[in-house]
């Protein structure tokens, strides 16, 4: 809200300038977000821009926000004398008020004014308005606005003679009534929607905007004030739909002190005697079937300290709460009566933020807690979350991390259906880039492989560690925590004389995982060739620790490479976190380094190509018994001078005893039993 | 010559033929011509030779060893020069023959820690060790933990600041993590210290400063006497234990509805220090944390009473940090996964 300054001392004289009064506003809960000078007929006019709390409704006025000054600079608070002349006609000779809906309107207040004489407001009107930022438009409505700036309270001014019936109705629209309002838009209402009626039709949108042919113009010279109350929430779902906001709807939404429509109303008659040549009619048209009494709270001094950390005496407590406008009994526990301007205090505890408000947030001295029984830490699935960020960064990659919210198109193009099932939608998303909840990193990885791409970068080792979203079988929403993998490029620092080698494959990434599921003692690790439906055919595997499914490697397919415009090798890894904190084990097995020396035997075996390495390991450890300690691959050929259809798979024995160097003689066996049943299982050689 | 020596002889060499590295080497040189090995195990048995022939066999076991011996150097020697000079595949060597140490250094490239999780884990560690435990709740979560028993009433302007993405007529995004307030009430007793971080998220358009995803850091703390006095004492020890110990907490009035009272929690702004520049819009202060003591009605909706036990409760956007820390200008960068972005950190 816009104050200007020298129209709050009118109400709080203070001697301290704008600057002071600001911080001290706004270190007492109204905070002031700029100082303005604003051009005015009267000159220039220094204007406070304040930003109130959505509970501190009683700030959105001049007179609230002098009391706050009152309370927090010590400036004599001075609200306007309200006093009206009346003529002697009563206003219930001139229309009539029927309220039909007592909870959307629990008050409704309305002056008749005769003899308006409708013009330009006196530029000293004008410059107020202005210096507040509303736009002066004649005196009658300048008025309305006036006071709504002075008191709060919004104020409606009707046309008389073009209400028909002379009637006033405050009732629910009918469904398909139609009402244009002062900004040129015709609205269909319905039920939920408050009106202001004539007899026959719609004249307002209660609380947020008047209708356009019952405003008052040059012409008007009878005139209804109206100044009610309505249920905030009511005004506020209305404001929301036909997304409309005023400062009446903004004041309504926030409460306005149903106590204060009869003060409102008079207050704009004074001024539009004065300024109008205006003649009230006796008394005021009036519905207020069940009077809000202000209520009393107690207050125990002694909470003071024990919730805020500060002592104040009773009567400390007693001062600032006078000054803010609460009438106080003192005793053992204060009677502290609470106006109801103030709807927003209704507890104790509210009274106590009020004094710690008036008493300086920044005089409050701080202290720690003691420790009382309490072990901080984290959970040890948070832990193994981090080890596994930690492990991926240590193989080298770059975390990232993307929006959970996702485009089906893109999850579309990942073929992300097919393998993580259905994506989560949201009701009301605000484009389809973002409209459901990511059930794999997967479509996050490639757009993200593909971002660096086309910016000339053709290495990007990255990784993320997050939640995906998954529909669980009662309707619920499932959010598993995934870790996905995606390499392309070579990740060395430099490249000269690496060829090829400096380039990444799917076997590095496979030794990546292998490597990271050993650090998280997640051991019995197998992959599992499988047809992935994104990846490259042969290029797939499940990833499964105790046979357990916890993951994938795969090489992407062309059909998703071209979706997201790719054309070099892709690599791609998704773990299920919680799957592998389900398989790791707590206990890492320790062997003591072995004393005797190992014997090696190198054996290149020439085998189908079908024949899969691990099948072959396989067998070499079944035959190798215990005196086979490891087993490794040195060399992989295929060439036509093996013949078509056969590779070559070199391997390394490594056999040792515990206890002893082994003998030719214990090895030789060994190594021929394995060499037959290799040849006997998958009609493997050795290569000559 | 001896038999066994003859026959040691043989496979030593044969042996010594496989040897590919130095590995391979050490193990031939303790199988073979070591202390254990076997033609030291051959000279102890001399003993039940006859003693005619002792002195022939030391004689021929003698310079069995010391051939094995040259013969283990010139391995040796030819394995160096093995070392030095591997050939990769394709015939390009590896090493270039004439060193040149100013050559780049060519590793494996090293990895990065996403800044915002470096900034948020490094928070956590700082409330772990005022006895803080870290508890995570979900990003779907029910419209009862995020703003029913968190005290918002239907129709309060105060939600105009968390719309939110709705799954169900109940069910949403959350928009803040202090959702996790409630789940942890309703489930563990006091005492409790509680930090909870999290994406929250909110219906915004993303632009350099808004996003519809961002990241809070919640928490709070339940027990006997805990006063407003401590809450600013914890926050300003978190802010300086970050920050540094020049930094200042600036406290003042603010609203949320689950708590009363309520604050806003400044910072000396961490990049001028106080003086004034343009992320604080020459204040001097940023506006980092709300706060307040936990609303009695959140506590009672939760089956604590207010009167037994007293509660503060804090929150902050995590994002902003990291921004701040290393003065990254878009909060979209912070989404993306440009490795020219990443590898900075």
């Amino acid at each position: 809200m816009k104050v200007p300054f020298e129209w709050l001392k009118e109400y709080a004289n203070t001697e301290l300038s704008a600057e002071e009064v600001a911080a001290k506003l706004t270190l007492g809960g109204l905070e002031v977000e700029a100082i303005e000078e604003v051009e005015t007929p009267e000159g220039k006019l220094t204007v406070l821009e304040t930003s109130p709390t959505s509970n501190r409704g009683d700030l959105l006025s001049l007179v609230g926000v002098a009391r706050e000054v009152h309370a927090l600079c010590g400036a004599e608070f001075t609200p306007p004398l309200v006093q009206v002349e009346e003529v002697q006609e009563p206003a219930s000779k001139f229309a009539s008020l029927e309220v039909l809906d007592a909870v959307g309107c629990p008050r409704y207040t309305a002056r008749i004014l005769l003899e308006v004489e409708v013009k330009p407001s006196p530029e000293w009107l004008q410059a107020k308005l202005l210096a507040a930022g509303v736009r002066p438009i004649n005196n009658v409505v300048d008025v309305t606005n006036y006071v709504l700036l002075e008191l709060g309270q919004p104020l409606h001014a009707f046309d008389l003679d073009e209400l028909e019936g002379a009637k006033i109705v405050v009732r629910r629209a009918q469904a398909g009534e139609k009402l244009e309002t002062l900004d040129g838009i015709t609205r269909e209402l319905d039920e939920d929607c408050l009106v202001i009626a004539d007899a026959n039709r719609p004249v307002a949108l209660a609380g947020i905007m008047g209708g356009e042919d019952s405003g008052v113009t040059e012409k008007t010279t009878r005139v209804v004030l109206e100044s009610a109350h309505f249920k905030p929430q009511l005004i506020r779902a209305t404001a929301k739909r036909f997304t409309m906001s005023t400062e009446a709807s903004y004041r309504f939404e926030r409460y306005v002190d149903v106590n204060g429509t009869l003060q409102a109303v008079d207050r704009a008659c004074q001024l539009l005697c004065e300024i109008a040549g205006a003649k009230v009619a006796t008394g005021a048209l009036e519905f207020y079937p069940e009077p809000v009494e202000a209520k009393t709270l107690e207050l125990r001094p002694d909470r003071c300290e024990q919730l805020l950390g500060i002592a104040l005496s009773p009567q400390e407590q007693q001062d600032i709460l006078e000054a803010l406008g609460f009438k106080v009994t003192p005793g053992a526990r204060l009677k502290v009566t609470v106006p109801t301007f103030r709807h927003d205090i209704t507890r104790e505890v509210d009274l106590l933020e009020e004094l710690v408000r008036v008493y300086g947030y920044d005089k409050l001295e701080e202290t720690l807690p003691a420790i009382g029984g309490v072990v901080g830490g984290e959970s040890a699935k948070r832990e193994f979350v981090n080890q596994v960020r930690q492990g991926l960064a240590a193989a080298g990659l770059c975390e990232m991390q993307t929006f959970s919210l996702t485009s089906p198109r893109e999850l579309e193009a990942v073929k992300a259906r097919e393998f993580a099932g259905e994506a989560v939608p949201v009701t009301n998303a605000m484009s389809e880039e973002y409209s459901v909840l990511r059930p794999t990193l997967l479509g996050g990885l490639v757009r993200e492989i593909a971002y660096n791409l086309h910016r000339q970068q053709p290495e990007a080792w990255l990784f993320e560690v997050d939640r995906v979203f998954k529909p669980g079988a009662s309707g619920e929403v499932k959010e598993p925590v995934y870790a996905g993998i995606a390499l392309t490029g070579g990740n060395y620092t430099a490249k000269w004389n690496l060829g090829p080698c400096a380039e990444s494959d799917v076997y590095e990434l496979k030794g990546i995982i292998e490597e990271l599921l050993d650090y998280l003692q997640v051991f019995e690790v197998t992959f599992e060739p499988a047809e992935l439906p994104f990846a490259r055919p042969g290029y797939g595997a499940k990833v499964k620790a105790k046979g357990q499914e916890v993951g994938y490697i795969a090489e992407l397919s062309d059909e998703v490479k071209q979706a997201f415009e790719v054309e070099q090798a892709v690599f791609v890894a998704e773990l299920d976190v919680e799957a592998l904190f389900e398989a790791r084990s707590e206990t890492r097995p320790y062997k003591r380094p072995a004393a005797f020396p190992k014997s090696e035997r190198d054996l290149a075996l020439v085998a189908p190509v079908e024949v899969s390495c691990a099948q072959l390991v396989e067998v070499v450890k079944a035959e190798g018994g215990e005196l086979l300690e490891d087993v490794t691959v040195f060399d992989v050929f295929e060439g036509k001078s093996l013949g078509e259809g056969k590779r070559s798979l070199a391997v390394r024995l490594s056999f040792r005893h515990p206890e002893r160097t082994l003998t030719e003689e214990e090895i030789n066996p060994v190594v021929e039993r394995i060499v037959r049943a290799l040849g006997e299982r998958y009609q493997a050689s050795l290569r000559q | 010559m001896d038999d066994r020596l003859k026959a040691l002889e043989e496979e030593a060499v044969a042996a010594l033929e496989q040897v590919k590295d130095q590995a391979g080497l050490d193990a031939f040189k303790s199988k073979f011509t070591g202390r254990k090995g076997q033609l030291t195990a051959l000279l102890r048995q001399m003993k039940e030779l006859p003693p005619e022939e002792r002195p022939a066999f030391g004689q021929a076991a003698n310079q069995l060893k010391q051939r094995l011996l040259e013969l283990v150097e010139q391995k040796a020697k030819a394995l160096k020069a093995q070392v030095k000079a591997p050939k990769a595949k394709g015939g390009v060597q590896k090493v270039p023959q004439t060193p040149d140490l100013t050559l780049p250094g060519r590793a494996r490239r090293r990895g990065h820690l996403h800044p915002l999780k470096q900034v948020m884990e490094e928070f956590l560690a700082i409330f772990v060790k005022l006895g803080y435990q870290v508890v995570e709740g979900p990003v779907v979560e029910d419209y009862k933990y995020n703003f029913d028993l968190l005290n918002y009433e239907e129709g309060h302007p105060a939600l105009d600041e968390q719309e939110s993405f709705y799954l169900g007529p109940r069910t949403l995004l959350r928009t803040q993590t202090s959702a996790v307030q409630p789940r942890v009430m309703l489930t563990q007793q006091p005492p409790l210290r509680v930090v909870s971080p999290g994406r929250v998220h909110r219906r915004d358009a993303v632009d350099a400063t808004h996003s519809h995803t961002f990241h809070q850091l919640e928490g709070f703390a339940i027990d006997r006497g805990l006063t407003f006095g401590d809450l600013k004492g914890t926050l300003l020890t978190f802010a300086r234990e970050v920050f540094g110990e020049d930094i200042q907490l600036r406290f003042r009035p603010d609203f949320f509805p689950f708590t009363e009272p309520s604050a806003e929690g400044a910072l000396t702004c961490v990049l001028c220090r106080g003086k004034g520049c343009r992320v604080c819009s020459g204040t001097g202060w940023i506006e980092v944390f709300g706060a307040g003591m936990i609303d009695p009605n959140v506590l009672s909706a939760c089956g604590l009473d207010p009167e037994e036990w007293q509660g503060f409760a804090f929150g902050f956007g995590v994002d902003r940090f990291a921004m701040l820390k290393h003065g990254i200008e878009d909060i979209r960068l912070l989404f993306s996964g440009d490795t020219r972005f990443l590898e900075q950190f």
